[in-house]
């Protein structure tokens, strides 16, 4: 962890808040995704690990006593999330808020947002002290990582074959409602609209059905079967799809917000997991179904995939998806912007696997002036990094890139 | 079972396509067919092989390798995708399944060695890790895959238990680099270091860190199995 003092860190912050800026930062990113030119360029985070929200504002405001069956409390200062891996409860939901947004104010970003499913009480099947299965019948543990800190893993997957399927099925798919999950959800989205919805964009983020029906099925089974037996992916597709369009609904119809998130990783640094040609055919249609159903209720979707996706980013915007996170740099974004610069909203980019881990705060500033200059001209670019905050990130290069975007992203940008 | 009928006809088409086909063409076809990942041609031509009482070392240099070289170009040239690359792994561990109990028992067949794979402590990831194991096995060698979270010192053990030739880490997190320099270094002080081949990989690795620390830089699954056969003086 970094060696920057608290004090050092709110000299920082008081120097940063000095610029003159005409838009408010809901205002700001509203722009963004419309691809119009803001004042400045908006910076955003889809996650940021409890290490650095605690490297931030200093400490963590905890859960008091004990969650229903869980130990959020006592989880607090060791995980990387506080509420993965627990059963939560409205109360822990609100003191993550909060927590999150005492972060996003003191970096000064645009958007708060936050991923709806690790707030929800789904259900989880303990199979032993440390690992559960979840709702959609993927194995997660919890353990600690080689730096101290608590972190929950995708374990793998228990829908093997066609037989597990049918015995999964037997009790039918399940559903959001009755596993409690809407109330929840409703209830924090609400409450983080009145914390911060006047001034920030409410970025609530789920998942599309993609992520679920992969991790249900574990990756060897899902992808080897998108050759051999598809229809059997097909139909966990439309079922996970099913239920997290219902969830998004909800929200919207619940919530009123502008925009919704979603996290489902489909490539790694190389390319899409699978060829272009069976994700065109097995795969966009579930997710188009899902896009297309929630623009009719005149909202933003906003996407995240780690990796390389240029090979299938068509499908994507085909789908009619506005935002497109984190754009790592395993592809240009100049490319990306020239594109789909007049479709696509591109927020992100800044690389946090080598220069926000290993670089110098200059390394930052000119990897984000790089960024700016390809991706900001004509607005559509919100600044960030290119996963998340995670807690190998250095304090000072996190400072260092939304300050360079303060610095170098007014418009009119050259 | 299938019915006698349908089983006689079969047996029809195939010495049919033996008689039409001489036995390098079967090897070219099996090469082929592997190669454009088509699991029923493969399966076969790779039948029709074993049925001519090919000897498996010739099946695997002539047919199989030269397959999943036009898969590992096909890969390079981004014309196949990860999805591709785990077919292919898969349907060469199907037929690695079938040759390697026969090439143990013949003693002129080549002795590949045992690969020891882990993810390092503390972190979890194995989508890279697995993928360079189905390769591996694959290629011929055997594995032991000691899964995810593995301490430096239980990487040792192994290497030690059954005498590896190589050692694959991965590691998906830029934290955890420093844990494979641990696991570099105790085989250091362990005068194991000359002994075994050390090959890292994963997402945050780089050329610069694998050569800092005084390890092989596998840039991705396929070209880690290269480079540990390379290393073996198995390939050019």
């Amino acid at each position: 962890m970094s060696s920057f003092t608290k004090k050092q860190f709110i000299v920082k912050i008081y120097i940063k808040r000095e610029g003159k800026d005409g838009m408010k930062p809901k205002e700001r990113m509203l722009a963004a995704f419309e691809l119009r030119e803001p004042d400045r360029i908006p910076a955003a985070e889809l996650g940021i690990e409890g290490a650095i929200e605690k490297a931030i504002i200093g400490s963590l405001e905890e859960v008091k006593g004990r969650v229903e069956d869980g130990e959020a409390g006592v989880w607090l200062d060791k995980i990387d999330n506080p509420f993965w891996g627990v059963k939560r409860s409205k109360q822990a939901a609100e003191v993550y808020i909060r927590n999150l947004y005492k972060v996003v104010k003191r970096l000064d970003l645009d958007a708060l947002v936050f991923s709806v499913h690790s707030l929800m009480p789904f259900k989880q099947i303990y199979i032993d002290e440390n690992n559960w299965i979840d709702e959609w019948a993927a194995i997660w543990g919890k353990g600690m990582d080689g730096t101290g800190n608590m972190r929950v893993w995708y374990r793998g997957g228990t829908l093997k074959t066609e037989e597990d399927m049918e015995r999964f099925k037997e009790d039918g798919w399940p559903d959001p409602y009755e596993l409690g999950a809407i109330d929840t959800m409703v209830h924090a989205i609400k409450y983080c609209q009145r914390l911060a919805g006047d001034e920030l964009m409410i970025i609530p983020s789920i998942h599309d059905g993609w992520e679920f029906a992969l991790m249900a099925r574990g990756f060897e089974s899902f992808l080897m079967d998108l050759y051999k037996n598809p229809r059997l992916n097909e139909e966990l597709l439309e079922a996970t799809t099913r239920f997290n369009l219902e969830l998004a609904k909800a929200i919207v119809d619940e919530c009123k917000v502008d925009v919704i998130g979603g996290s489902d990783d489909i490539a790694d640094a190389r390319g899409p997991y699978m060829p272009p040609r069976l994700f065109y055919k097995h795969i966009l249609p579930y997710y188009k179904n899902y896009v297309q159903s929630l623009k009719k209720k005149g909202i933003f979707v906003m996407r995240h995939t780690d990796g390389n996706i240029l090979p299938i980013l068509d499908g994507f915007v085909e789908a009619g998806l506005d935002i497109l996170h984190p754009i790592e740099p395993v592809m240009d974004i100049g490319v990306v912007k020239e594109k789909y610069g007049d479709k696509l909203c591109l927020c992100g980019h800044i690389d946090c696997v080598q220069t926000l881990v290993f670089g110098t705060p200059e390394d930052v500033t000119n990897e984000v002036k790089q960024a700016i200059k390809k991706a900001a001209p004509g607005g559509g670019y919100i600044l960030g990094s290119s996963n998340s905050l995670h807690s190998s990130c250095k304090i000072e290069n996190i400072l260092a890139m939304f300050e360079a975007g303060k610095k170098y992203g007014c418009y009119p940008i050259e | 079972m299938l019915p006698y009928r349908i089983k006689a006809k079969y047996k029809k088409l195939r010495d049919r396509e033996k008689k039409e086909l001489n036995l390098d063409e079967i090897k070219k076809k099996l090469m082929e067919s592997l190669g454009d990942l088509n699991e029923e041609e493969a399966q076969k031509y790779f039948n029709l092989l074993l049925e001519e009482k090919v000897p498996p070392l010739e099946i695997i240099n002539t047919a199989l390798k030269p397959g999943m070289d036009i898969v590992g170009s096909r890969y390079e040239t981004g014309e196949y995708f990860l999805s591709d690359l785990m077919l292919a792994g898969h349907i060469m561990k199907g037929f690695m399944n079938i040759l390697t109990p026969m090439l143990k028992s013949d003693a002129s067949g080549p002795k590949l060695g045992t690969v020891v794979i882990g993810t390092v402590r503390g972190d979890m990831h194995d989508i890279g890790k697995n993928l360079f194991g189905t390769l591996l096995i694959g290629a011929g060698f055997d594995v032991l895959d000691l899964g995810t979270d593995v301490a430096p010192e239980k990487f040792l053990d192994k290497v030690k238990e059954v005498n590896a030739v190589a050692l694959g880490m991965s590691t998906l997190l830029s934290t955890h680099l420093f844990e494979m320099k641990n696991t570099v270094d105790l085989f250091k002080r362990e005068g194991y270091y000359d002994k075994v081949m050390i090959i890292i990989g994963g997402r945050p690795v780089t050329e610069e860190f694998a050569k800092e620390i005084g390890a092989t830089y596998g840039k991705d699954a396929l070209t880690g199995v290269k480079l540990v056969k390379r290393h073996l003086g198995f390939e050019e």
